[in-house]
């Protein structure tokens, strides 16, 4: 059952900021909204949280409707982005107002505090004010603070855009972690799709108050659906053609192979998505003549930059794997690149 | 030519005109309080005896602790009625806000004496509070006890005093991060617990300080007492005062603004130490 | 998603609201009508309606004495505080090694103590001084007591300046007095005008520490306390109404220069 989203719509006056979606999250699951700003990500988990209105759809919780709910009634709590830690109290007293305002005391209570602290690595430091946390403290505090309600769904609203590079992926591990252990609902919002692909179970990608795709971070990542998901993870290939057959399409490179063309009917105008990864140097059931621009040493992979000899604007991108002995072409250099058909995925333009 | 030599002199080159008009000043005034005055010549020899007189002296001492008491009541109606003013403003959106806000502040600007003039003329006999009473069949008759008396001190000082307490409270109120709120919502509480736990203690700075406003400044204020106050509304200012005019002794009237002095100051100090104490 | 309990308090302290705006502006109206109609046993006598209180204060010899002697004193008084406010400010922000604290302390004292006390400071300063008192000691007292508004404003427009930009100046090989005259000035301008115009305003409405410094010169909230021990009459009525407008207008203008600007409502 879980949270459910039947076509809930957002408008301030006649601005449409999220066009009707749905959208089903499992108990248990690890979702995230991604997208870039704007996308109306935040949106959605403040219309979950219950902090702004919906204008239309309904919006359900084990089934029932609870589209009206306030807030402090929703089995929901949030993690805010700047982590709204009250400047007034404790960490031990942030973590307990939950259970403080619902009246919910006694030894039991008490326990689940010093628990949950234990929990987040917080134990020593109940006695500090927020002022005398860092950044990735405070985002604990914050997160012990929601856990203590024993909440049905943790609500995170970029929890980890204020922290550095390497607390961040600290963090994102420990997140993970953390939602393992309790065994509750996290959907998180990010602009950052690193991280949405390494701590999700399932990614929801968002662009201008619109779904674009729901899937795995596999799928979202090797098989876009859409123009805006094709483009939004690093230096995908596009190559621009035309659809002429099930699985063959026509493009200014020559003619290329592809598999999964599912949706797409011929003679539309498509582009192929090739992953920098599943291109190869080689020969194979499908060859692209090349020319490299530029050989960029980067440590584990080198990165080679080239263009189609049939279309010098089509630019290509291909990981070689390093080490110290890998042979490298030179920039000037004409290759051959392959790549398996069942890898790529072409959609539409 | 040293650096440390340099600055000094360009500290004591910017330092000069503050320091010969309030520094200087006030030292002076200090000293007089430590002369004394006979048959309206000053005597320049320290002494003590103005302190002495003073604490000595019931009806002096006496009127000063009536003042300190009239002005922490003065103090605590400003602060009860302004509190949920700023509260109303600050919960309303965008520009009325503003709109609202300039309203409650603008009397700040308008002449002192003007809105002593204009309240003097409404709690009076024939004046606007008395034919409200009268119109409304409260009163049989104009009642007197709205001037000229003690009561009529505090209304007025309070009336006057009160956008000095709205303004830090308003401001104070604002800096709360949204995000507060709507936490605390988040997590369980009420409107009522939001307010308690988190508006309440996060706004105590800015109270403390519009407090302190009303205090020191009625504390010092000795016009509203004598153009309301009547007999009965004597306040150590216009004790001062008139040691200036009409009882001509300089020396001690001193003495008196330097005990009112310590006294506003160790109000400052106090509201600063509880603000410091805040962990905001 | 308020229900109705959650209004309530907003009706009660609304209500609060409400009455306390009408003790606070019902003096301004009460003034304005009892300046242009006579009142008789509560009853508005609609027919005396005329402007000719606010005609004879012109010719007034001590109301118009009264006006140039405040327009004089507010005038020097805010340009010297300006000027010793922007002098202040750049020492405590590019200089303020030694002694910013106490120099702070100093300059916001006069505005912080009671007025009782300023104006006595002054008065006994002047006298042991053997000055006269009169329209100069009356624009030094308002000076003081306005710098402590002119300096917070000019330091806090100067905190708010990027210390690249100086620096680019000097990098750029701009001397000190060229980096003020191109850089700082044109930045501080709108913030001394501020300034000047919020001070002009409190210099206007000053009566405390004036009444220990005057002497036998009177400003227009002097005169106006000289008149009211006198007694109610439309003149003062129309001279109170006059007063008050000029205020409100000052206040405008100082609300209108500091309005926050391109605030962003969350939705």
């Amino acid at each position: 059952m879980g949270l459910e989203l039947r076509d809930v719509a957002k408008r301030y006056g006649p601005v449409e900021v999220l066009h009707p979606l749905s959208l089903a999250v499992a108990n248990g699951e690890f979702l995230t909204l991604l997208g870039p700003s704007g996308s109306g990500k935040t949106t959605v988990l403040r219309l979950m949280g219950g902090f702004t209105e919906a204008s239309g759809g309904q919006i359900l919780f084990e089934g029932q409707d609870i589209t009206m709910l306030a807030a402090n009634r929703r089995p929901f709590n949030t993690v805010f982005q700047d982590y709204a830690l009250f400047p007034h109290m404790t960490v031990l007293e942030n973590a307990g107002y939950g259970p403080l305002v619902q009246r919910r005391n006694g030894a039991k209570t008490a326990k689940l505090i010093d628990d949950t602290l234990e929990i987040v690595g917080l134990s020593a430091l109940r006695d500090r004010y927020p002022a005398q946390l860092s950044g990735g403290q405070k985002q604990r505090v914050a997160l012990a603070r929601a856990i203590v309600c024993e909440p049905k769904v943790i609500l995170l609203d970029e929890p980890l855009a204020a922290l550095d590079a390497t607390l961040r992926r600290q963090m994102q591990l420990f997140l993970k972690q953390i939602q393992r252990r309790i065994e509750t609902t996290f959907v998180f919002v990010t602009h950052d799709q690193d991280e949405a692909i390494t701590m999700s179970d399932r990614i929801v990608v968002m662009s201008q108050g619109r779904i674009e795709q729901v899937g795995t971070p596999k799928d979202i990542y090797f098989k876009p659906r859409t123009r805006f998901v094709a483009g939004f993870f690093g230096d995908n290939n596009l190559i621009p053609g035309v659809l002429a057959g099930p699985d063959r399409l026509q493009t200014t490179a020559g003619e290329l192979l592809c598999t999964d063309t599912s949706g797409i009917r011929t003679g539309q105008d498509v582009l192929l998505c090739i992953r920098p990864e599943s291109l190869k140097l080689g020969q194979g059931p499908v060859t692209i003549r090349a020319e490299v621009e530029e050989a960029i040493f980067g440590g584990a992979m080198t990165k080679l930059i080239l263009h189609a000899v049939a279309d010098r604007s089509v630019k290509l991108d291909l990981r070689l794997a390093g080490g110290q002995r890998a042979e490298t072409p030179n920039p000037g250099d004409m290759v051959s690149l392959t790549y398996d058909p069942a890898d790529a995925v072409v959609v539409s333009r | 030519m040293t650096e440390m030599r340099r600055r000094w002199l360009i500290f004591l080159g910017v330092a000069f005109v503050p320091a010969l008009l309030i520094v200087a000043p006030i030292a002076s005034f200090l000293l007089l309080s430590l002369f004394r005055a006979e048959k309206n010549v000053i005597i320049r020899e320290i002494t003590f005896g103005n302190y002495t007189g003073f604490f000595g002296n019931w009806t002096y001492f006496g009127t000063f602790l009536g003042t300190v008491l009239l002005c922490l009541e003065v103090m605590g109606v400003a602060v009860l009625i302004g509190y949920p003013v700023a509260w109303f403003i600050w919960q309303q959106k965008g520009s009325h806000r503003y709109l609202l806000l300039l309203l409650a502040v603008m009397p700040l600007f308008m002449s002192y004496i003007v809105k002593l003039y204009t309240l003097r003329s409404m709690l009076g006999l024939n004046g606007l509070v008395n034919q409200a009473l009268l119109g409304l069949g409260i009163l049989e008759r104009p009642s007197q006890a709205f001037l000229f008396n003690q009561r009529a001190v505090l209304i007025t000082m309070v009336v006057i005093y009160l956008p000095f307490v709205i303004l830090p409270i308003f401001l104070a109120l604002e800096r709360i991060p949204r995000s507060l709120l709507q936490a605390s919502l988040d997590l369980g509480a009420g409107s009522w617990d939001t307010f308690r736990r988190i508006v309440l203690p996060l706004s105590l700075p800015g109270t403390i300080a519009g407090a302190l406003f009303a205090f020191v400044l009625a504390l010092g204020d000795f016009v509203t007492p004598q153009m309301v106050g009547g007999t009965t509304g004597f306040t150590i200012g216009r004790v001062i005062y008139s040691q200036f005019g009409l009882a001509y002794n300089w020396p001690f009237g001193a003495a008196m603004a330097t005990i009112l002095f310590v006294t506003a100051l160790i109000g400052i100090l106090l509201a600063g130490y509880s603000i410091s104490r805040q962990r905001v | 998603m308020r229900s109705a309990g959650d209004r309530l308090p907003i009706w009660i302290t609304g209500l609060v609201t409400g009455l306390v705006f009408i003790l606070l502006y019902l003096p301004v109206f009460i003034s304005l009508l009892f300046s242009i109609v006579e009142i008789r046993q509560g009853k508005i006598l609609w027919e005396t309606l005329s402007f000719k209180h606010y005609v004879t204060l012109w010719s007034n010899p001590s109301v118009m004495g009264a006006l140039s002697n405040t327009a004089i004193v507010a005038l020097i008084s805010v340009v010297v505080a300006t000027v010793l406010a922007l002098v202040l400010a750049l020492y405590t922000e590019w200089e303020g090694a030694i002694g910013r604290r106490m120099l702070e302390l100093v300059i916001y004292l006069p505005f912080l103590l009671p007025p009782i006390v300023t104006g006595l400071a002054l008065l006994v300063a002047s006298a042991e001084l053997g000055l006269n008192r009169g329209l100069a000691t009356i624009v030094l007292g308002h000076a003081v007591f306005v710098l402590a508004v002119a300096y917070r404003l000019v330091l806090t427009r100067l905190q708010a300046l990027p210390h690249s930009l100086i620096e680019a100046s000097f990098d750029l090989g701009a001397g000190r007095f060229q980096t003020l005259r191109y850089v700082l000035l044109p930045h501080l301008a709108s913030a001394v005008m501020t300034g000047a115009v919020l001070a002009l305003t409190l210099s206007f409405d000053e009566t405390l520490i004036s009444t220990f410094v005057a002497g036998d010169q009177m400003t227009l909230p002097l005169r106006l306390w000289a008149m009211m021990r006198v007694g109610f009459s439309p003149e003062i009525n129309a001279l109170v109404t006059l007063v008050l407008l000029v205020s409100i207008i000052l206040a405008i203008i100082v609300a209108w220069r500091m309005k926050p600007r391109g605030q962003v409502e969350e939705g």
